[in-house]
């Protein structure tokens, strides 16, 4: 038996992404304001430096040849390393680099303090089965009505962009509104943003179909003590999985023999064959 | 073959940083637009920059060294005295620095910087009814001699004087009454407008292609961007679409 350890890896990816994007998002706001900046930090807009903006401009990019509004050239790159690291490992950039997921999960940290084994339940399981099909209506929604106008509407109710520029004037009502509604959540559901409205992550959790290096349980050391479903932030019930297939997994990596898994060499992110899909 | 977590930690950052940095290499990392504007392509002034083209994301040491006016004057002519580095201030916040005249209906924005740069060095430009200049630019323009007499007509009606220590009160002189600047939500064909949303504003097509004089592009093109890519004069056919846009 192994003593339950802190992903302390994955800890110290998060900060340093959150700490990058804070600091350059205020970066950018004191050279607009005519103020000298960090010089050895980057001034792009917080739009220039999100993924999400590549897969939005695509048809654009395709029919016009040119970006979504806002939107650069960078996005595009991002967007190309990204779906490489989901199409090898799942969506790591939700639970190792996103800043907004990052900020739910310490957040969620709160609401465990406060409701300890009720939290991230409160949900009723037959509500919550449909609903995390919602992003996926958000994500058709983003990409037809940024389709037809060329313009970067999702920017109107993005509570990241909300969160690193709350205290500009480019923020709008409703954005910093879902903002606050995804910190009130946070404290009940882990990850309220990730698992029910973000369409970055609908894309990324297709790659769980498909992905190179798997989240694999293996059924034959399994002592089935329930540690990775209970540690799982996206409610995925692991212990009832070969291999890990669902749409949510966002490749935290919590449930594994390296982290919360007792037993070595039970759960892991492999490419090995093995493992029932369930 | 298994994936750690120190492992997976490391291999995110090579993949990031390793992306950005080969593609910087190869001249694809790019976060902002590209800051070059179109040039004319024929009369006096083939081969040199548009002033219509530039942008409200430019700064004003970018608009210097494009159309080669002294960083100096960009700032005595809009006033920067106070900011602490004229040449990172972009054109586009002149807009939030000089709010309370926008408040009265005078906006002084990236279309000034245009009109000032237009002026300055001598090319041709549609002077726009809605776009001011402070009293200080106009001095600048008026003390080279080159303006010709219906351009100096203009500017005595599109002159805005600006008192900082009273911004409330600003007050204006030698003025028109002034254009009503254009709202977030407002039907305002304006440089970043598109074909699309002329269309959904509830212009036909064929109405387009009449003020166009030919085909119309994609819709999600932008109007300035394809006026001037066509050699077409965007003010011409910004104020022609803007009399079928239905109130």
């Amino acid at each position: 038996m192994k003593k339950v350890k802190k992903n302390m890896p994955r800890f110290l990816t998060q900060l340093f992404f959150f700490a990058l994007i804070l600091m350059i998002s205020v970066n950018k706001n004191l050279i607009e304001m005519g103020k000298a900046g960090i010089a050895f930090l980057s001034s792009a807009s917080l739009h220039a430096l999100c993924p999400f903006g590549g897969i939005v401009s695509i048809y654009q990019f395709a029919t016009v040849g040119t970006f979504v509004q806002k939107i650069h050239q960078s996005s595009f790159v991002l967007m190309f390393i990204v779906f490489l690291m989901a199409v090898l490992f799942g969506p790591v950039f939700c639970s190792w680099v996103c800043p907004l997921g990052t900020f739910q999960e310490w957040l969620g940290k709160i609401g465990r303090k406060i409701f300890g084994k009720k939290y991230n339940k409160f949900i009723p399981e037959k509500a919550d089965k449909y609903l995390r099909y919602l992003r996926y209506v958000i994500l058709l929604w983003v990409l037809y009505a940024i389709g037809v106008s060329g313009k970067l509407i999702f920017q109107e109710y993005d509570p990241y962009f909300a969160l690193f520029n709350f205290w500009t004037s480019e923020v709008t009502v409703t954005s910093l509104f879902i903002l606050a509604l995804t910190v009130i959540a946070s404290i009940f559901v882990e990850r309220p943003w990730c698992k029910y409205a973000c369409p970055y992550g609908a894309v990324l959790g297709l790659t769980n179909l498909l992905r190179v290096f798997k989240i694999k349980r293996e059924n034959t050391t399994c002592i089935s003590c329930d540690a990775c479903d209970r540690a799982c932030p996206m409610n995925i019930s692991v212990s009832a999985s070969g291999v890990v297939k669902n749409h949510q997994c966002i490749s935290c990596m919590s449930c594994t023999s390296d982290q919360v898994c007792p037993v070595a060499n039970t759960v892991e992110m492999t490419t090995t064959k093995g493992g029932v899909t369930l | 073959m298994k994936i750690k977590s120190w492992a997976m930690g490391i291999i995110i950052l090579v993949l990031f940083f390793g992306g950005i940095g080969a593609t910087s290499a190869l001249n694809l990392w790019s976060t902002t637009s590209t800051k070059v504007p179109v040039k004319f392509t024929s009369g006096q002034n083939a081969g040199s920059y548009n002033p219509a083209d530039i942008r409200g994301s430019y700064t004003f040491g970018e608009v210097s060294s494009l159309f080669n006016v002294p960083l100096e004057e960009l700032g005595i002519a809009f006033s920067l005295n106070d900011v602490e580095d004229v040449a990172l201030f972009k054109n586009k916040d002149l807009e939030a620095r000089y709010e309370s005249l926008k408040e009265q209906g005078y906006e002084v924005g990236n279309g000034s910087v245009k009109m000032f740069v237009a002026l300055y060095s001598g090319a041709p430009y549609t002077l726009e009814d809605d776009t001011y200049l402070l009293a200080p630019a106009v001095d600048i323009l008026k003390a080279q001699g080159t303006l010709t007499e219906d351009q100096l007509k203009f500017l005595e009606e599109h002159t805005v004087e600006f008192i900082e220590e009273n911004t409330k009160s600003a007050i204006t002189k030698n003025i028109e009454a002034p254009v009503e600047p254009a709202k977030e939500d407002e039907k305002v064909v304006k440089g970043n407008t598109t074909f699309q949303e002329v269309l959904d504003w509830g212009v036909s097509k064929e109405e387009i292609e009449q003020a166009l004089g030919g085909k119309m592009p994609n819709p999600l093109t932008n109007i300035r961007d394809f006026c001037l890519k066509e050699g077409i004069e965007f003010s011409s056919i910004k104020n022609t679409l803007q009399a079928k846009i239905a109130p």
